[in-house]
């Protein structure tokens, strides 16, 4: 006893000073030993804050070192406005814009007699019922808030406004009374609590649709009764035999569900113009059961139809699947060789076959994991691709045949409104979406780790991502969107956000001069024109 | 029964449109434009006049009620002290009493949760004061601050002023409204309605 309390100060302060030297002797000699990183050989201990300081960069340089502006995809503020429509139903903003004014960029033409709230044609006969946040007081430390119930205006599109996906071609058309819907986000990449949040909330919120992704319908997106277009890739997935086939008795089980509104074949997409891969060990029974595969096997899709290599083949295929389904069918692209397009409108017009529909997606497009290579040089950005799809089919007379919808970082209004002027009928997104269920860009969409529980299907995570606090949000963030889209509207001066046009839009350059967005394909003529004369000259020569 | 609507158009308005109609009553209302005219018909009312026309006298007739929805507008009136346009209240009751409708319902605009001081400014009592005068079976409501929220059905009647910052689901109005239309019990009535937990029903039949 009496030995124990002489000598245990000394041994306790002993052991607290020795064993973290000891600790760091042992680090020192393996830094220094190792062959792996230079700067631990050279610097050994002391080169470790450099791997510290790396890993966690991102978040500083998210919260506290990078401006408002800075960062992509999306900057902090963009981030902001869309968590604020979804949290507080609010947009608004005090003390002016953050947009950097002297770069170039999309203008929308103010009218000098805007139309007047009571002339605006939208449709707010029906009040939802959705539940926001109110901000009682906010300190520095704290901030005190209360959830509460609100009625507030959906922002629909009146009746004849509405856009018709496949009018007079098939037997179901799809009618769509609002200009904002998700864009295609498979279960599986995104975790059940998260589909089913995204679907509740669509489904307040109507006037909207959901993409199913080519990962096929779950019980998840069917939760929230939202309107579904379903997407076919390549995989086949969930319309496809054992053998990897086509198969046309679960295509047409799939066509007689009564919330699956129209089909969507995907050619490709922005952030992955590669096929799909599917890890084994993410091939649950119940993901294998929606996909038609084998649970625990690797599945590999092909980044083409193998069957489907011309476009007469395509809307062979196009048509059949109408005929068949009796829905609307479209077809998802990525828009690069202009001179292929053009081929493709030529045949719809010779043929008058083709998709009812038509998903540009932006080259800036994606959620979720692809290749560096692929996401960031393949495929034109959507303000370039979206004019000259429209262009082109207006060229061939086709245009009313086909809806357009437009995706790309559209995550806003004005971006929104940009998007419908330049022609697109409709607008898809997707990463707005998963901000709005709690996604913090941490960027890890690809590791199953995600930390909000968005993008993974990790029950752990998904824990705390909670159904029905999210699922208001979604529904927030898409009517503040058909909100924001008809101020804009009226700001332009017509009635609805259907009608705005290429003549609502101006684009200034970096020195400062207007010009009208005029004929994308025009411009690129002229391009050819110029060049073939310039080498005519050099002929002569 | 049909039912003359002034108002119609405001937050409470477009609420009392859809409840008459839910309850088999035909609603007529004046519209600032045709396009809001458009809207007002597709939330339930049976004839909408645009405010243009001047012709809602014409609507008027075979009308058995009035509700009178007034707001507090701070550009009515012959000038800017006055918040509530008793003239167009005048004008509107000696229409009714050309068209013999004898049943009037009206939500002031002074709300239950102003101080007394606040309530008398801008002559925001006058008009109530002008219909009791003039020999309606009237119901004059007073309501506190009235809200987007969902309509709960059930009520409070109070007796006096205050409970400050307790608000009403605009729907709630509303149903006060309408259900006031045949009630007896609210006959030639001045109440004061917030938010509470007493059915709308009961809370009328105990006036």
């Amino acid at each position: 006893m009496g030995k124990i309390t002489k000598y245990l100060p000394s041994a306790i302060l002993g052991s607290t000073v020795a064993a973290p030297l000891a600790y760091i002797a042992y680090i020192y000699q393996k830094d220094n030993h190792q062959k792996q990183h230079a700067i631990l050989r050279n610097f050994p201990l002391l080169g470790r804050v450099r791997y510290m300081t790396e890993h966690i960069g991102p978040e500083l340089r998210q919260y506290l070192f990078s401006g408002d502006n800075e960062g992509l995809p999306f900057s902090r503020i963009q981030y902001q406005n869309i968590v604020k429509a979804g949290k507080y139903n609010e947009r608004l903003i005090g003390f002016g814009s953050n947009r950097n004014f002297a770069e170039d960029g999309f203008y929308i033409r103010n009218s000098l007699f805007p139309k007047l709230r009571t002339e605006l044609k939208v449709d707010n006969s029906e009040k939802v019922k959705t539940v926001k946040y109110v901000v009682d007081n906010e300190g520095l430390m704290s901030r005190k808030e209360h959830r509460e119930e609100v009625l507030t205006d959906p922002y629909y599109l009146r009746d004849e406004d509405a856009v018709v996906l496949g009018e007079g071609y098939c037997r179901e058309p799809f009618r769509i009374k609002g200009q904002v819907g998700m864009s295609a986000m498979s279960y599986g990449a995104l975790g059940e609590n998260a589909i089913t949040a995204l679907s509740k909330g669509l489904g307040v919120a109507g006037g909207t649709w959901m993409n199913t992704g080519e990962g096929g319908i779950s019980d998840h997106h069917l939760a929230g009764g939202a309107d579904l277009i379903m997407q076919i890739g390549p995989g086949l997935f969930g319309v496809r035999t054992a053998g990897g086939e086509f198969s046309w008795e679960a295509f047409k089980e799939k066509s007689e569900m009564e919330q699956v509104k129209a089909f969507e074949i995907k050619l490709a997409q922005g952030a992955k113009t590669r096929g799909g891969h599917l890890e084994g060990n993410k091939v649950t029974e119940e993901i294998a059961r929606i996909r038609l595969i084998e649970p625990g096997k690797t599945v590999n899709s092909p980044n083409r139809f193998t069957e489907y290599d011309s476009f007469d083949k395509l809307f062979d295929f196009i048509e059949e699947l109408r005929e068949v389904g009796g829905k609307p069918v479209g077809m998802k692209i990525v828009v690069g060789d202009v001179e292929g397009l053009e081929e493709m409108v030529q045949i719809m017009k010779e043929s008058g076959k083709g998709p009812d529909f038509i998903t540009i997606d932006g080259g800036e497009g994606g959620t979720g994991a692809t290749y560096q290579e692929l996401s960031d040089s393949v495929g034109l950005p959507i303000m370039t691709a979206l004019p000259i799809v429209d262009e082109l089919l207006r060229q061939y007379e086709v245009r009313d045949r086909v809806k357009l919808i437009a995706s790309g970082k559209l995550i806003t209004p004005d971006k929104i409104a940009i998007a419908l002027s330049m022609g697109a009928d409709l607008v898809n997104i997707a990463r707005g979406f998963m901000i709005s269920v709690g996604c913090i860009m941490a960027e890890v969409c690809h590791t199953n780790t995600c930390p909000v529980g968005v993008a993974t299907t990790d029950p752990d995570l998904q824990d705390g991502l909670v159904v029905g606090e999210k699922m208001y949000r979604v529904a927030n963030y898409v009517m503040s969107l058909r909100a924001g889209l008809f101020n804009i509207a009226a700001a332009a001066g017509v009635e609805s956000p259907t009608m705005l046009e290429r003549k609502h839009l101006t684009h200034k350059d970096i020195q400062g001069r207007i010009s009208s967005v005029g004929s994308m394909i025009h411009k690129i003529e002229q391009e050819e024109k110029k060049e073939k004369d310039v080498e005519n000259l050099t002929v002569k020569k | 029964m049909k039912v003359f609507v002034f108002g119609g158009g405001g937050d409470v308005g477009e609420y009392v449109l859809k409840r008459l109609a839910a309850e088999n009553h035909e609603a007529f209302t004046i519209a600032e434009t045709e396009n809001r005219a458009e809207e007002l018909r597709m939330i339930g009312a049976i004839h909408v006049s645009v405010a243009k026309d001047n012709r809602f006298v014409e609507v008027m007739e075979g009308c058995e009620a009035i509700i009178y929805i007034a707001g507090a507008n701070p550009t009515a009136g012959e000038n800017k002290n006055v918040l509530v346009d008793k003239d167009a209240v005048a004008h509107a009751m000696a229409k009714a009493r050309e068209q013999q409708i004898e049943r009037v319902i009206y939500l002031s605009p002074a709300r239950v949760d102003e101080s007394a001081e606040s309530q008398e400014t801008g002559g925001k009592k006058i008009p109530e004061q002008l219909i009791k005068l003039d020999g309606f079976t009237y119901t004059v409501i007073h309501s506190s601050r009235g809200v987007h929220k969902p309509g709960q059905n059930t009520i409070n009647i109070v007796s006096s002023n205050g409970e400050k910052g307790k608000e009403i689901a605009f729907e709630d109005v509303a149903a006060v409204l309408v259900e006031s239309l045949a009630n007896k019990a609210t006959y030639n009535k001045t109440f004061k309605v917030v938010s509470g937990t007493t059915p709308i029903k009961k809370a009328l039949k105990n006036i």
